[in-house]
């Protein structure tokens, strides 16, 4: 088995080892005080932390492993921290667990303690577990387990300091596990057989290949000890036999119901119940069929609100009255007062001017679309529906074969594409991180052109809508169901805490979306107005009226949309919004019939990734990657309209 | 100034100035923290909305 190299330290090298999201890596922060390098562990994509633990006497190697539910691996994530264990037989574990799921935490103190580890637990988020009611005894458990065990609130360094306190009485735990006789009997002639090289880690090597542990099966066997894994597949069989069930799952029960009497003599109180109502609608809301009309009420929620609050009466006042009525006249007469030059004055106030298009589009159609869009998306964060959706999207994935990891970047990239493109890198190969970036790019709209859209969509049928959604649905199943034929592989578990749902707190909204109006102005607002010095620039150097010539056989042939919608895909390369604003203004201005609304809102969707996203793109997939991709997309975005548009044409459907 | 927040998508909570994952193309320029439990990204909160935040909590209390 490959030994990653050490760094080169005297004292011997710590292991941080937990379940995922528990605060190891706040912990890992606390003790190297930031002096780190960070590697992919060989052969893998998983990230691994190393540095020198400053906080600690003797600054050993600080190793910060990846979060795993078990030492049996079902990710590649939990392979690497079970390899690092066995490739790290002298370093002392440091398991850091969450004190509120202490179940978990115990089951694999269980599997450290079979492995024969030298640790020392550190239990961890102490207030989030008094919070909910629940009391644990450290001085019991150290004395059931014979470990040192010590309670923190990492995130307040609250504890931090006694864990380089207690390294030194770090031991193996000791943990009474009363499998069936023939599983036994199983692991002890199987532990004998194993190379003694392997120490104290036997017994829970033999547990792991009796539990069908393939990789380590296959890792072994490389290692050229062949015999002894037929000599596992024989023992495996024969206890599948005599148990009249899976080894896997007898080893498990044993375990749980080790940690069930653990738990008995160390957990006091209860967790405090939330209300019936809440859990009730908690569990519907991910309910395979109760969970879609929750769904459908949420979008129609966001409909209502965007679309027809913020997209209609806000913008009719905002940019009607306000801008319309009096800055943009204001703005005129004072460009006529002070500007003689004609090209200057339409600079500022022309049809492409800076002020008249440029900040009318940002601050009176786009802003008070996306501030309605952020309050809304901010109360379902806060309400704990955002995880639900999740699971309910998974559930769309698997049926297109993708991974269910892949959910996250997509739900994300509601919120902004370039940050989901960043977050492709959870993804375990490269082939899964490409589909996803491309079903991203391609049809996943961000929170200020969702908002938009939703503009859009508040003013036309709900056929229309329907229609809307079903096209870049059905297009991005399709894509990604043909995507995932090329893409080798089982798909992996996708494993998200889902907290509790809550009544979100108006004044956490208010300033959330503070914060993030805060955010889109100081990001959009200078690429809108960038985008429209492009096109003041094209027009005043008669370059516009060219392109807009020239796409005419896509744009009005194709598609069936007025000439000036040109304008809008070209704006859209900068940023979506920028796009699904000036077709939003010219359906305003009645120069849109419903079925070219759609088919617009349909190009506009699947239209190319804004700038940044474009460029991140590059940084992650490289040059030849996100050009392909760009390359793709438009002509596949312009081809789904023109067939979109054919189809309603020919129909004459009444929308 | 260390700043402890709370991921909206699974509720982790970690050491804001700590989340941005290494390499990352944008990384300071985004203002935006990443959760290292679940990798959800959201904006990080400027000192306006910091200082109304502790506002609104001074009246509260």
């Amino acid at each position: 088995m490959t030994r990653p190299a050490t760094v080169g330290q005297t004292a011997t090298p710590l292991l941080l080892v937990g379940n995922p999201n528990v605060g190891k890596s706040v912990i890992f922060g606390a003790l190297t005080r930031r002096y780190v390098t960070v590697s992919n562990y060989p052969g893998t994509t998983v990230e691994i932390a190393r540095g020198s633990g400053q906080a600690i006497p003797g600054n050993p190697t600080v190793i910060d492993t990846p979060g795993a539910n078990s030492l049996t691996p079902r990710s590649e994530d939990e392979a690497v921290t079970r390899d690092m264990l066995l490739a790290e037989p002298d370093a002392t574990v440091i398991q850091v667990g969450d004190m509120k799921n202490l179940r978990r935490v115990l089951y694999m103190t269980v599997q450290l303690a079979e492995l024969g580890r030298r640790q020392m637990l550190v239990l961890n988020l102490e207030d989030e577990a008094r919070d909910l009611g629940l009391d644990v005894s450290t001085g019991m458990l150290e004395e059931t387990l014979r470990i040192p065990v010590v309670a923190t609130t990492a995130v307040r360094r609250l504890g931090v300091r006694r864990i380089p306190e207690r390294l030194a009485e770090a031991a193996s735990a000791t943990v009474l596990v009363s499998y069936p006789a023939p599983v036994e009997e199983a692991v002890s002639a199987l532990s004998q057989a194993l190379p003694a090289t392997f120490g104290d880690a036997r017994r829970g090597l033999a547990l792991m290949l009796l539990a069908g542990d393939a990789r380590l099966q296959g890792q072994l066997s490389q290692d050229g000890d062949t015999a002894t894994m037929h000599m596992a597949r024989r023992l495996r069989e024969g206890l599948q036999q005599a148990l009249g069930d899976s080894p896997a799952i007898a080893i498990a029960e044993a375990r749980h119901t080790a940690v069930a009497a653990l738990l008995r003599a160390v957990q006091h109180g209860r967790r405090r119940r939330l209300s019936r109502l809440r859990e009730r609608l908690g569990a519907l809301s991910v309910h395979p069929l109760w969970g879609i009309p929750i769904l459908a009420l949420v979008l129609l929620v966001a409909y209502e609100f965007v679309g027809v609050l913020g997209a209609g009466t806000l913008v009719d006042f905002i940019e009607g009255r306000v801008f319309g009525s009096w800055l943009n006249p204001a703005a005129t007469a004072v460009a006529n007062l002070l500007l003689p030059w004609g090209w200057a004055r339409d600079l500022f106030v022309g049809q492409y001017g800076l002020i008249t298009m440029g900040v009318t589009y940002s601050i009176a159609i786009v802003l008070p679309v996306v501030g309605t869009f952020f309050i809304f998306f901010g109360i379902l964060e806060d309400s704990g529906y955002l995880p639900r959706l999740a699971v309910m999207v998974n559930r769309l994935f698997r049926t297109m074969g993708l991974n269910g990891k892949a959910v996250l970047p997509m739900v994300l990239g509601l919120g902004c594409d370039t940050m989901a493109t960043l977050t492709t890198r959870i993804l375990p190969s490269r082939k899964e991180r490409v589909v996803v970036t491309l079903l991203l790019a391609l049809g996943v709209p961000c929170s200020a052109q969702l908002g938009v859209i939703l503009a859009m969509l508040g003013s036309i049928s709900l056929t229309g809508t329907l229609i809307w959604g079903a096209v870049v649905l059905l297009t991005l199943v399709a894509v990604g169901w043909a995507a995932s034929k090329v893409v080798p592989g089982r798909a992996s578990d996708f494993i998200i805490e889902i907290p509790p749902l809550r009544v979100p707190s108006v004044r956490n909204i208010l300033l959330k979306t503070l914060a993030r109006t805060e955010w889109y102005l100081k990001e959009a607002v200078p690429l809108f107005l960038l985008g429209t010095l492009i096109l003041w620039a094209l027009a005043v150097t008669g370059l516009l009226p060219l392109l807009e010539h020239a796409s005419e056989p896509i744009v009005v042939g194709i598609l069936g949309l007025p000439a000036r919608a040109a304008d809008s895909f070209l704006v859209g390369f900068l940023r979506r919004d920028y796009g699904a604003a000036g077709l939003f203004l010219l359906q305003k201005q009645g120069q849109l019939d419903h079925i070219q609304a759609v088919v617009s809102l349909v190009v506009i969707t699947l239209f190319v990734p804004c700038i940044a996203n474009f460029f991140v793109m590059i940084k992650e997939r490289g040059i030849k990657t996100a050009v392909a991709q760009t390359a793709f997309i438009i002509p596949f975005a312009f081809a789904v309209g023109g067939f979109l548009n054919w189809i309603l044409r020919l129909v004459s459907i009444n929308l | 100034m260390t700043v402890t927040v709370q991921c909206p998508l699974c509720g982790a909570r970690f050491v804001g100035q700590e989340s941005c994952p290494t390499g990352c193309p944008m990384a300071g320029g985004c203002h935006s923290y990443c959760c290292p439990s679940c990798h959800y990204r959201f904006v990080e909160e400027s000192r306006l909305v910091n200082w109304l935040r502790r506002v609104m909590k001074g009246n509260q209390a």
